[in-house]
């Protein structure tokens, strides 16, 4: 065990990583490789100022501890901190992916098999200029430890395939793909008929799709775009370390106060399973439930320790890094859109003319937010009609919180095996996301 | 049985900024080290992470041969050269103190703001060595500001941001540029919803993104790209020239050769030359695949076999050469829209080009003379590159680094 220094707080966060890729391209291997290595981060506090630092070198962290120590000024009171009487020193040991799920003792020949059963659902088919399969993997297992005591040993897997297709038929052209994340590998078998599907779609959107006309449109947004909506929209404005030490903010962003339609909840669940599913945070903190908006009204925010102390509010699990390089931020974990009560076609039905978001490329979210589409269809007399080729849909974020004026009665929470979110220099971090379908009376779209 | 190298080295410094004072410091040295085998036509490649021992790094290579991923093509031989562009950054305890002063001053130049996010000293090593005689270094020591700026009163998580990426410090420049864009922040302007110049930085990728995937040589050969077909013909405007750069006087923070040893003249590969479409980017299996010239673009990480990499993904360095009129000239006495902040935007599949714009200012080419509502701006690619370009500039908004315009004549509206 570690010697920590007097006079501050110290935590070493030890990442054992295993992960595997698989790239083929035209049905040529490219990449096929699975690797594992061990690496920590180590943080030492002195109540005025954080000092880091990111090794390779975990045989000799005790010289790290000490060198950062040397930086900081001690102190005396460091235990009367706020920020340190706030983290919490969890101690238990939780790992749920040490059985047959273990990604690291399944084979990259099984591995392969399972994502190259797919190739001919769009290998050779009509249209397709070029493809590509992927397959991902990753497990990890954490081992945290602090001078206040914490010690916990915990574990997280993802796996994915994401199969991507250009397609070409004169000078009308379409790029699409499939992308599905897990936990478990036996989550990616059977995905042939959402596959072909997607391939379907995509054919009938190359082949059909006008350009949009542009304007306000009503808008349905799918589970998917719905999440990321969500997520872009509200989510990071929950990251409460964009409120440290700003009046303004604190006022602006104060709990009950009103801030989207009464239909409207959102929550963050760091337990939910998949990709967001985050048992312990990077500071050693157990995963909360946290209700951000509850029925329109702001009912919480997302926390690490040191905003938890500065708003004195309670600790929710969300000091997250994407890897043993970075410290922990405040981040989402699984963000959602609480379902409503309508049927899908009770939902599109008072829309006489509107937009369907189905599939997207990215979504960004500042003042406005943004859904860049991939897939997306016209909406007429209450029916799903024709395609229509969409560079973005844009809306002012509070706006659009206060016009969303339909939920269907299902949610469903969706991962992924590439991208993430991103925040400043952290990208990717896995994250989940999901919701109902979701109506808004009146976004810009171009 | 051939043996290469791949080394990457990261020594980083990085200072964390809240409410204009560093909150935290991180250091971080981080070694990755690849080893490649090639026998047969085939590759073989091992990674590790840290400290590694050579023997069993090589073995695992030859033993990941098994998985005969195909590399039947001709190593990069015979080329020694070091490349260390000259830097004038202080380290050390020397940076911390020096970004700490930088932020009071700010601070005190600025009370109606706060400035947060990252300050990052950074040094990177990267070697590509084999026993053909290929003996390829980089090492570059850069900075990387990225201070978001937040007025204290708005209730927006950051309204505008001061940042670069370079090899030169100097506080009185970036005292400038912050002091600049804070300055022309709290003059509102309002112009008329139509079209006029909009000025974005020429290594946006907001309006690159849809050139580079099109650039894409294995998806231009498959016939997937907006160009395909069109190699030798113009596509855009007489003065547009667009070169793939992995040049240090670019402002190119990184290696000079690509993922697989290939190093162009002057570091740089021109792929459109005054409008015509002259080449796509290539590694050497797609230019031996589909009989394309190698453009030196292969990509990967450390542990990977080099790869052309993914069209949406994987962009590269793309520059778009002077048209040989500052910002100035090129408003031509009147002014333009300098876009700052454009989040969100995209292309459609056949090239038409939306983006919200949540930060513009007015700007005559020398001043920003005040900030704009949120706008939209919309085009198509050939029209932005074609008849709508009025050129790039010859000269930058700071000396700092790179940081020259490229001015479209687009539809300006006002954001719903």
């Amino acid at each position: 065990m570690y010697r920590f220094p007097a006079g501050v707080y110290t935590d070493v966060r030890i990442e054992d990583v295993f992960e595997t890729q698989i790239v083929v391209t035209l049905g040529e291997v490219e990449q096929l490789k699975d690797k594992r290595f061990v690496a920590a981060f180590v943080r030492l506090f002195d109540g005025q100022r954080w000092f880091y630092s990111a090794t390779t070198d975990v045989e000799h962290l005790q010289q790290e501890i000490d060198s950062l120590a040397a930086m900081a000024t001690p102190n005396p009171h460091i235990d009367d901190d706020e920020i340190v009487r706030k983290l919490e020193a969890n101690r238990e040991e939780r790992l749920i992916f040490a059985g047959d799920d273990d990604v690291s003792k399944i084979s990259k020949e099984v591995k392969y098999r399972l994502l190259a059963d797919y190739f001919p659902l769009v290998a050779g088919q009509d249209f397709v200029a070029t493809w590509t399969g992927n397959y991902i993997d990753q497990r990890v297992v954490k081992t945290f430890v602090s001078s206040k005591g914490a010690d916990l040993k915990f574990d997280y897997q993802r796996v994915g395939i994401w199969i991507g297709f250009s397609l070409a038929d004169g000078e009308k052209k379409l790029t699409e793909s499939f992308n599905r994340g897990a936990t478990r590998l036996r989550d990616l078998e059977g995905l042939d008929g959402e596959i072909a599907k997607r391939y379907r779609e995509a054919v009938r959107f190359l082949q059909e799709a006008v350009d949009v006309v542009p304007g306000a449109y009503a808008t349905v947004l799918s589970p998917l775009a719905a999440g990321v909506f969500a997520h872009e929209s509200f989510g990071h404005k929950s990251e409460s370390d964009f409120m440290l030490g700003d009046e303004a903010m604190q006022q602006e962003w104060q709990i009950g106060k009103v801030v989207g339609s009464p239909l409207l909840s959102i929550l963050d669940d760091g337990n939910e399973m998949g990709t967001g599913y985050t048992p312990f945070d990077d500071e050693g903190t157990r995963a909360r439930k946290t209700c951000l908006i509850d029925k329109g009204v702001l009912a919480g925010r997302l926390h690490n320790g040191a905003t938890a102390a500065n708003l004195h509010e309670p600790l929710t699990g969300n000091g997250r890094a994407i890897s043993f390089e970075f410290e922990p931020i405040v981040r989402m974990t699984t963000t959602y859109i609480d379902r409503g009560d309508l049927k899908f076609d009770e939902l599109l039905a008072p829309i006489r003319e509107g937009i369907l978001v189905k599939t997207i490329k990215h979504g960004s979210g500042m003042s406005t937010f943004t859904i860049a589409p991939s897939l997306a269809y016209m909406i007429r007399d209450g029916k799903v009609a024709e395609p229509v080729r969409i560079s973005v849909v844009s809306g002012n974020v509070f706006k659009t919180l206060g016009e969303i004026d339909g939920l269907t009665d299902e949610v469903e929470l969706l991962a992924f095996a590439r991208g993430g979110c991103g925040k400043m220099e952290q990208y990717p971090l896995p994250v989940g996301f999901g919701g109902p379908w979701v109506r808004i009376r009146s976004l810009d779209v171009q | 049985m051939n043996k290469e190298q791949y080394t990457q080295q990261v020594r980083e410094l990085s200072l964390n900024v809240v409410q204009t004072r560093v909150d935290s410091i991180r250091k971080k040295e981080i070694l990755r080290t690849g080893m490649r085998v090639y026998e047969g036509g085939l590759i073989g490649v091992a990674g590790a992470l840290g400290r590694y021992d050579e023997g069993e790094l090589t073995q695992r290579a030859i033993s990941a041969l098994e998985q005969e991923i195909p590399y039947p093509y001709q190593l990069a031989v015979g080329r020694k050269e070091v490349v260390e562009p000259a830097h004038d950054l202080p380290e050390g305890a020397q940076f911390v103190d020096e970004m700490q002063q930088m932020l009071a001053e700010l601070g005190q130049a600025q009370p109606e703001f706060s400035f947060s996010n990252k300050i990052n000293l950074r040094t990177q090593t990267v070697q590509l060595v084999n026993d053909l005689g290929l003996d390829l270094s980089y090492r570059g020591t850069s900075i990387e500001v990225g201070l978001l700026i937040k007025e204290k009163k708005s209730a927006n998580i950051m309204d505008a941001f001061a940042a670069y990426e370079g090899w030169r410090y100097d506080r009185a420049e970036f005292l400038r540029l912050a002091n600049m864009v804070c300055d022309a922040f709290r003059r509102p302007v309002e112009i008329e919803e139509g079209t006029y110049p909009v000025l974005f930085f020429s290594g946006d990728g907001t309006y690159q993104g849809k050139l580079a995937e099109s650039l894409h040589g294995q998806l231009y050969a498959t016939g997937g790209s907006l160009f395909a077909g069109q190699m030798g013909r113009r596509l855009f405007a007489d003065n547009l020239t667009v070169y793939e750069s992995r040049s240090w006087q670019d402002s190119v923070i990184g290696p000079f050769f690509d993922a697989e040893g290939t190093v162009n003249d002057s570091y740089r590969c021109t792929l459109i030359r005054n409008g015509v479409l002259v080449a796509v980017r290539t590694d050497k299996k797609n230019a031996a695949k589909y009989g394309l010239p190698l453009t030196g673009s292969a990509c990967g990480e450390y542990d990977s076999v080099p790869t052309l990499g993914n069209p949406q993904r994987d962009l590269p360095s793309l520059q778009i050469a002077s048209t040989g009129k500052t910002m100035k000239e090129l408003l031509d006495g009147g002014t333009g829209i300098l876009v700052w902040i454009a989040s969100g935007g995209d292309f459609t599949p056949d090239g038409h080009f939306a983006t919200p714009v949540q930060l513009a200012y007015l700007f005559d080419g020398e001043k920003l003379l005040g900030r704009l509502p949120e706008l939209s701006v919309s085009s198509h690619l050939y029209d932005m590159l074609g008849r709508d370009l009025i050129g790039v500039s010859s000269d930058s908004l700071t000396s700092l680094s790179k940081s020259d315009v490229i001015a479209m004549s687009m539809k300006v509206s006002r954001a719903v």
